[in-house]
C-alpha cells in the first residue's frame, strides 16, 4: 500500500505520515518505507526522526546524499518507487503546499499501478485552510498540480499542547463538509478517550506525544 | 473558540506587522526566514500594501531607505549573511534618521554557514557592522506570541525615535510552530513632518539624506542622537528577570534558547540547585542594571548562547568583576539540550 501525504505549510503532514509509520509497524507490518520528499523547507523534515523510526523497522528515504538534516537542496532520491511497485507499505510525505506536491509528477506512474490512498491533511486553526470554503479551495490548488486526485482527508485540528475536546470535534465539523471522506482524525489520547464515540473519521491517529516536538519546545 | 490561531514564527512576525500598519516589504529569499517573504507576497497586497521581491539584499535595504523617506511603514527581513549585506544600508538609515523594521532570523555562520538556527548574531545586531556612531534597538523574542506582540511595537519605537528597529530571532523561532492571539490593536501612526512625501507647493521642501559635510553639524546630529539613545536605554529596556532570593545561580539567555534553560533549571530543582532565569528582551539596550542588583545568593552566573559567547561580554559588562561568569554554548546549527546546561551548571557549583 502507497499512502501519499499532502497538506498545508505546518498542517502536520510529517507528524502524520511518522505517526502512520509507527502504526504500521505496530501492526506488524513489515519492509515500510517513508519517503522525505519535502524540498520546500529544511526545518523539521521526517529524517530528522531517522534514528528512532530505525528501532521500529521503518526505513527513511530522502536525498541520495546521506539523509543529513542541514542540507537545503532540492535533491531527492526516487529509489522507494521501486518499493512502491513491489507493493510495499511506502508513505510518501510530501513538501508543503502545491509547490511540493509537484514532486508526485515522478511517482505518479508507479502509484496508479499499487492499491493507494492520496491524503490531505487539514488543520482549520490555520489562518489559509480555517473554513471549508478555504480547505476546498486549498485542494483544487493541489488537484491542479497533480496527476491523481486527493482520495481522502486527515482531520488534523490541533492547537498543540492547548488544544481541547471542543477544538476536535469543531475541526471535524468544519472537515465534514468538505465533501471528502475523512480517512484518519489525529488526535492525542486522553481527547480520544474523552470523545472517541462522538468522532467521525473512518480511523483515528491516537498519539501521546508529538514526533516533531522536543520536549523544551 | 477561534481567537487563537496556530502559526509559525515567520508567519506570526509578518501578521503583526500588517496589523501594525506596515505597507511595504522588500526582501530576498535566504533559509530560514522565507516564509517572511512568501507570506507578504500574498498577504500585503490584500492588506493594501506593497510586495517587491529586490534582486538583491542590498537593493532591498536601499528599497526600505526609499519608503520609510517616503513616510510609510516598511520591513525588510533575512537570516545571517543576508544581514550582513543590508549592513551599509542600515547606517544610512540611522545617518538619516528614517525608522523601518529590520527581521534577522538567525543561522549558523560564519560566512555562509548552515541554515540551522544559531546565535552568532548578537554582535552584529547590537554592534552592528556599518559605519558610525550608532545603536539599533533590538528585540529578542522567545516564543510566537511575544514575537507578534514585540514586532507590533517595534514599528511604533521605530516610529517614536526615528530609528531602524531589529527584530532577532534564530531560526528555530522562524519555523516553530504555536498558538498564538493576533495583535488585535490599532496602530497608533501619527504624521511624518519630516517624510519627503511632496510638499504640494505650501511648505519647504523636506530632505532625507544622510550626508552631512560640515564637521559641527555633523557632530551636533551625533549628539542629538546620542540623546535619544539615553532615552531609549531609560524607557525602552526590556528583562523577563525571574531570579529569586535564594537562588544560588542566574543563568542568562535570549530568544528560544532561554526555554531549554527555563528546562534545565527544573532539572536543577530537582537535584536540589536552585537557579533563576535573567532573559534580556532587548539586546540593545542591554539590561545592565539587572546584573548590578542580584540576590546576594547568587554566586556564579552561567551564560548559554548557540555561539561561541558574544552576549556573555555584555553580561560581564554588567556584572563588572563582581561574580564569576561563566559560559556554554553550542554553535554551527547544534542546539543544546536542558541536561547538558544543568551538567555544567553542577560541574561549576563543584569546583
Amino acid at each position: 500500500m502507497t499512502y501519499i501525504i499532502t497538506g498545508f505549510y505546518g498542517s502536520g503532514k510529517t507528524e502524520f505520515s511518522l505517526n502512520l509509520a509507527l502504526e504500521l509497524a505496530r501492526q506488524g507490518e513489515e519492509g515500510i518505507t517513508l519517503a522525505d520528499l519535502d524540498v520546500i523547507n529544511p526545518y523539521f523534515r521526517s529524517r530528522e526522526r531517522i534514528v528512532e523510526l530505525s528501532k521500529h523497522g521503518v526505513s527513511i528515504e530522502s536525498d541520495h546524499l546521506g539523509n543529513n538534516t542541514g542540507y537545503d537542496l532540492p535533491a531527492v532520491s526516487f529509489a522507494f518507487l521501486s518499493k512502491v511497485r513491489a507493493g510495499e507499505n511506502v508513505i510518501i510525505d510530501l513538501g508543503g503546499g502545491d509547490v511540493g506536491a509537484r514532486l508526485l509528477a515522478y511517482c505518479h506512474e508507479a502509484v496508479l499501478g499499487v492499491p493507494h490512498e492520496f491524503l490531505c491533511v487539514l488543520n482549520p486553526f490555520r489562518s489559509d485552510t480555517d473554513t471549508a470554503d478555504k480547505m476546498t479551495d486549498f485542494l483544487e490548488t493541489i488537484n491542479a498540480v497533480s496527476p491523481m486526485k486527493v482520495t481522502g482527508v486527515v482531520c488534523n485540528g490541533h492547537l498543540l499542547h492547548h488544544t481541547t475536546a471542543e477544538d476536535v470535534l469543531y475541526s471535524e465539523r468544519i472537515v465534514s463538509e468538505v465533501g471528502l471522506p475523512i480517512k484518519y482524525t489525529m488526535l492525542r489520547n486522553d481527547i480520544y478517550e474523552q470523545i472517541g464515540d462522538k468522532l467521525l473519521a473512518e480511523k483515528f491517529m491516537v498519539f501521546d506525544k508529538l514526533q516533531m516536538r522536543e520536549n523544551w519546545q | 473558540m477561534m481567537d487563537k490561531v496556530l502559526m509559525k514564527g515567520n508567519e506570526a512576525i509578518c501578521d503583526a506587522a500588517i496589523r501594525a500598519g506596515c505597507k511595504a516589504f522588500f526582501g530576498y529569499p535566504i533559509t530560514p526566514q522565507n516564509e517572511v517573504p512568501e507570506y507578504m507576497t500574498k498577504k500585503l497586497p490584500e492588506a493594501g500594501g506593497v510586495f517587491v521581491q529586490a534582486e538583491s539584499e542590498t537593493s532591498a535595504i536601499n528599497m526600505v531607505y526609499g519608503a520609510a523617506a517616503a513616510g510609510i511603514r516598511v520591513m525588510t527581513s533575512s537570516s545571517s549573511p543576508g544581514i550582513a549585506l543590508k549592513q551599509e544600508g542600515i547606517s544610512y538609515l540611522v545617518g538619516a534618521d528614517l525608522p523601518c523594521v529590520i527581521v534577522s532570523i538567525s543561522r549558523a555562520g560564519p560566512g555562509l554557514g548552515g541554515i540551522l538556527p544559531g546565535q552568532g548574531d548578537y554582535f552584529q545586531s547590537t554592534r552592528g557592522g556599518g559605519n558610525g556612531d550608532y545603536y539599533l534597538p533590538v528585540y529578542a523574542p522567545f516564543n510566537i506570541q511575544e514575537a507578534m506582540d514585540l514586532v507590533f511595537k517595534a514599528f511604533d519605537v521605530a516610529d517614536e525615535y526615528r530609528t531602524p528597529v531589529m527584530i532577532l530571532a534564530d531560526g528555530m523561532l522562524g519555523q516553530m510552530m504555536e498558538p498564538c492571539t493576533p495583535v488585535d490593536k490599532k496602530p497608533n501612526i501619527s504624521k511624518k513632518d519630516w517624510a519627503a512625501d511632496g510638499n504640494a507647493n505650501n511648505r519647504d521642501r523636506n530632505v532625507v539624506t544622510s550626508l552631512s559635510l560640515k564637521g559641527e553639524i555633523l557632530e551636533e546630529m551625533n549628539i542629538r542622537r546620542f540623546k535619544t539613545y539615553e532615552e531609549i536605554k531609560e524607557k525602552e529596556t526590556m528583562v523577563d528577570n525571574r531570579v529569586q532570593d535564594g537562588d544560588e545561580v542566574a543563568l542568562v539567555a535570549y530568544g528560544t534558547p532561554a526555554r531549554i534553560v527555563l528546562n534545565a533549571i527544573e532539572i536543577l530543582k530537582e537535584q536540589g540547585i536552585k537557579a533563576g532565569l535573567i532573559r534580556p528582551i532587548t539586546l540593545w539596550p542591554f539590561p545592565y542594571a539587572d546584573f548590578q542588583n542580584l540576590p546576594s545568593s547568587v554566586k556564579n552566573i552561567v551564560v548559554c548562547e548557540l555561539s561561541m559567547g558574544q552576549m556573555v561580554e555584555d553580561v560581564r559588562l554588567g556584572v563588572n568583576g563582581k561574580l564569576p561568569v561563566h559560559f556554554y554554548g553550542r554553535t554551527g546549527g547544534m542546539i543544546f539540550e536542558p541536561e547538558e546546561i544543568a551538567e555544567k551548571v553542577m560541574n561549576i557549583i563543584k569546583n
